[in-house]
């Protein structure tokens, strides 16, 4: 089993970074003042609508069961190194395979800090506390707070299609 | 789009790999309310499967994609 804490964690962050630890395994790297988002006003509805299986199957003809086979690709594309999943949300989809996943240090990211502690309780529901190769922290995919040529892996879903392509 | 994908690739160790999902419009009903959505919480307007490949291809990624109703998945 991998652990990561604060100190791991700092490794591959940017010099430039002010940690800030939230609660226990959720750390932050936005301001005091600035830790809501958007996506914080409608985190119950993301969760219990936007992730629901039905609406996804209906709306966007796709299954939902496709995401624990090809996330589970992704975590078992190498063996070394750290993975990343930016705008992990709530873990709708991969608590599970995340729960039962200790191979390697997980950074588990997103602007949400309301999402984030969702994801928590998941895991900690699963797997009886947050398994200790996991961290999740509040910051920006915009702005990855992280050193050049940090992660194994990257994997990111539902995200790409809320940016423009513009620089 | 370009933006994170160039923010991933930085922060990507040399041999690493990459996996995304990301809704697209696909010639379905759901077209215009996926337009209607991403419009309103986001103001950007959805990809084609096309315009998706163009961007990866543009920054020299290399991908497989597979399309499934509106998600394309893709790593």
């Amino acid at each position: 089993m991998q652990r990561i804490d604060e100190s791991s964690l700092g490794q591959i962050l940017s010099a430039d970074q002010q940690l800030r630890q939230i609660e226990p395994q959720i750390y932050s790297l936005a301001c005091p003042a600035d830790t809501d988002n958007a996506f914080d006003e409608m985190a119950w509805f993301y969760d219990r609508v936007i992730c629901n299986r039905f609406y996804n199957r209906i709306m966007w003809g796709y299954s939902t069961a496709d995401y624990a086979p090809f996330t589970s690709k992704a975590l078992n594309s190498s063996k070394d190194g750290w993975v990343l999943d930016a705008g992990c949300g709530s873990l709708a989809f991969n608590a599970k395979l995340y729960a039962d996943y200790s191979d390697r240090p997980v950074v588990l990211l997103d602007n949400s800090l309301k999402l984030l502690k969702i994801a928590k309780s998941r895991l900690a529901k699963l797997h009886r506390g947050i398994p200790q190769n996991i961290i999740l922290l509040q910051g920006d995919a915009l702005q990855l707070p992280f050193k050049e040529r940090s992660f194994e892996t990257i994997l990111s879903l539902n995200l790409l299609h809320v940016f423009e392509d513009a620089m | 789009m370009k933006k994170p994908l160039l923010e991933f690739r930085r922060v990507l160790a040399n041999k690493g790999s990459m996996s995304f999902t990301t809704l697209i419009s696909n010639n379905r009903f759901a077209d215009g309310y996926l337009a209607t959505l991403l419009k309103k919480t986001c103001n950007v307007a959805p990809r084609t499967e096309d315009q998706l490949r163009a961007g990866f291809a543009e920054l020299e990624i290399s991908f497989q994609c597979r399309v499934e109703g509106n998600m394309a998945f893709i790593n």
